[in-house]
């Protein structure tokens, strides 16, 4: 089952008298227990995607098209039906969790608060013992300091795996993870990838990332979704630039820069990321795109099926020529 | 946070010992001086008996020496006596702080209870047409003359209308009242010097508290509070206030000594026997120890509410209170 729907999501961000589209158009279904990864550059909408999620947009988006988490419509939830799809249906853990957590609040008082939202009033003694419990669960081993400090007083890693505990603690079955290392130390990153794994095993949790860096996508999750502007453009397992059959997926490959590399310069998609206003005739990585003829820039592909369970918006899937 | 407190206390005081220096000074090498305000308009005074009156307070002396008797006498919390009737300064002060502390607490309640809620409506409700009317109301309290405020209220609620006393502090009968009769008097000539005192602080608190609510509302942990699930409410008033309130305590801290300070301007327009006309009416008449007690206590006050207002903001920021 589709514990993950999500059809026809346009999110346009009101500015000035104009809109600013984010997401043009995007379905998807994610399987309960599938890890999923969202990749592209900035801009190509993903963030906003991964909000349009649990409705944490900003005041300005408006929003068509419709989302279902685990049965649930979440746009057409109420307030408190809301509050239960966030934290009991998905948890979601930020990219910077410096500031994510609330710097006047301990984190005590953070998990504790979550916990209370979504099960009542509990006693302070269970309160305690839940929240260290989550607290050794993400992986930290003296819980009961952490426990007692404030966030300032924690490492970014720390505090990630605070954030962790807290997007865990209402038992969801959903974990959208929206570049949950990117503010981190190199090594810290390994530390929260494990985490994750770790965490979705233990709780069997359908996991999300949300990411521009396609090696940590393939570390967690098994299908690799690459958007832009605003519109999916290859959803499949791609592994690497070789399995990749759409060009800006292989080019997102390509340019990770390698320490074994003998290149000593970083590559570059040449170009600028397209906007996901872009409504014109012609496809919208063809400006960028090395492969791009005469039929990219008069046509506009579709998101087709190429393989099974494999899709990519291209009409020379795998870049042949 | 003791040794914190101690070492702001011992700091306080060269401060203190500076802004004494530097207004007693100011003060005595003021053009004029208190013989030339107070007895040479006569022209039967002798200079001889100007020069005994010099020498009787002591004011032939150089400056410097003066400075030391007064703050000689200043640290056993003997301020003199004034220089016009000879009653001791705290006498003088005493008479006159209850009237400008009365209005001035209550002003300052008004101000921040207020100013906080507008703040928090305006900012919660942006963009909306609450907000619209408040960012009028706020901008035209701030930028419109109190004083001549002050006149318009007296003349369309006290004169034409006759709601509201004129001014005065209580009615001449108050002595004759009983007691409900009396607070019922009080309040009403409270209203208006209230209104006037008020109206500037409120506009600028809620701006100030409008303005740090909606930069909590777009932090990362308010939406990181929205996703565990908490309710609208709760994050508004327990995740987001909380933040917004900070910079609210520094200009707490620094309305402390207004509480004493009093205002010369209302206190004048609504005959109000406050502090603000007693330090205006002995510096006209170069009272010297009542000018410098009055800078003593407000200096005092200063440093003491900056204090407070230091100690407050460990208390609500533990980034402070665990550096």
């Amino acid at each position: 089952m589709d514990i993950i729907n999500v059809s026809n999501l346009y999110v346009k961000y009101a500015a000035r008298k104009k809109y600013n589209m984010a997401v043009n158009g995007v379905s998807l279904d994610i399987k309960e227990g599938e890890s999923a990864a969202i990749a592209g550059e900035s801009g190509c909408g993903k963030s906003t995607l991964a909000s349009a999620l649990l409705k944490l947009l900003p005041e300005n988006a408006q929003v068509s098209g419709n989302v279902m988490l685990d049965g649930i419509d979440v746009f057409a939830a109420g307030e408190e039906q809301l509050r239960k799809i966030r934290g009991n249906t998905a948890g979601m853990i930020f990219q910077d969790p410096g500031a994510s957590l609330n710097p006047l609040f301990s984190v005590k008082q953070q998990i504790e608060e979550a916990i209370t939202a979504h099960f009542g009033k509990t006693e302070k003694e269970e309160l305690k013992r839940k929240s260290l419990e989550l607290l050794s669960d993400a992986g930290i081993t003296d819980a009961q300091r952490v426990y007692n400090s404030y966030p300032h007083q924690l490492s970014g890693g720390l505090q990630q795996r605070v954030m962790a505990a807290i997007a865990l603690s209402c038992g969801p079955k959903i974990l959208i993870a929206d570049e949950p290392t990117t503010a981190l130390d190199v090594t810290v990153q390994a530390q929260i990838v494990e985490l994750l794994k770790k965490l979705k095993e233990e709780h069997k949790l359908t996991l999300l990332l949300i990411t521009h860096d396609l090696h940590l996508a393939n570390a967690l999750a098994s299908r690799i979704i690459v958007m832009y502007a605003g519109k999916i453009a290859e959803d499949g397992a791609v592994k690497s630039a070789k399995t990749a059959l759409h060009p800006y997926t292989a080019a997102l490959f390509k340019i990770i820069p390698s320490l074994d590399s003998p290149k000593r310069h970083f590559e570059v998609i040449p170009g600028e990321v397209a906007s996901a206003e872009h409504n014109g005739n012609f496809c919208a990585f063809s400006p960028r795109c090395p492969y791009a003829d005469d039929r990219c820039r008069s046509e506009k592909p579709e998101l087709k099926e190429v393989k099974p369970g494999h899709f990519v918006r291209c009409f020379y899937p795998g870049g042949k020529k | 946070m003791k040794r914190y407190i101690l070492k702001r206390l011992l700091l306080a005081v060269p401060v203190l010992f500076g802004i004494t220096l530097i207004t007693f000074f100011i003060i005595h090498l003021t053009p004029g001086g208190f013989t030339a305000v107070n007895m040479q308009m006569d022209i039967r005074t002798s200079p001889d008996s100007i020069e005994r009156m010099r020498h009787l307070y002591g004011l032939d002396k150089p400056v410097i020496s003066q400075y030391i008797d007064w703050f000689g006498r200043t640290i056993t919390f003997n301020f003199g006596e004034s220089f016009i009737d000879h009653r001791p300064v705290l006498h003088k002060v005493a008479e006159r702080l209850p009237a400008t502390l009365l209005l001035n607490i209550l002003s300052l309640a008004l101000v921040f209870f207020f100013g906080v809620i507008l703040g928090v409506i305006s900012a919660v409700k942006r963009n909306t047409a609450v907000d619209k009317i408040i960012t009028v109301f706020t901008f035209i309290g701030y930028s419109i003359p109190t004083f001549w405020l002050a006149l318009i209220l007296m003349l369309f609620v006290s004169v034409k209308a006759g709601l509201l006393p004129v001014s005065g502090m209580v009615s001449i009968d108050f002595d004759y009242m009983t007691l409900p009769q009396k607070i019922g008097d009080l309040l009403s000539h409270l209203v208006l010097p209230l209104i006037v005192t008020s109206i500037g602080g409120l506009a600028y608190i809620s701006r100030f508290v409008k303005s740090g609510m909606v930069e909590a509302l777009s932090q990362q942990y308010v939406r990181a509070a929205y996703a565990k699930g908490l309710s609208r409410k709760t994050v508004l008033y327990r995740s987001a206030l909380k933040n917004s309130l900070l910079p609210v305590i520094t200009l707490l801290g620094m309305s402390v000594p207004g509480l004493i300070g009093g205002s010369f301007i209302f206190e004048t327009i609504f005959a109000w026997p406050g502090m603000g006309r007693l330090a205006y009416e002995s510096a006209l008449s170069f009272d010297y120890p009542v000018i410098m007690g009055v800078v003593t206590m407000g200096a005092v006050l200063t440093l003491l509410g900056n204090l407070a207002a230091d100690i407050a903001y460990a208390a609500v920021d533990p980034r402070i209170r665990y550096k």
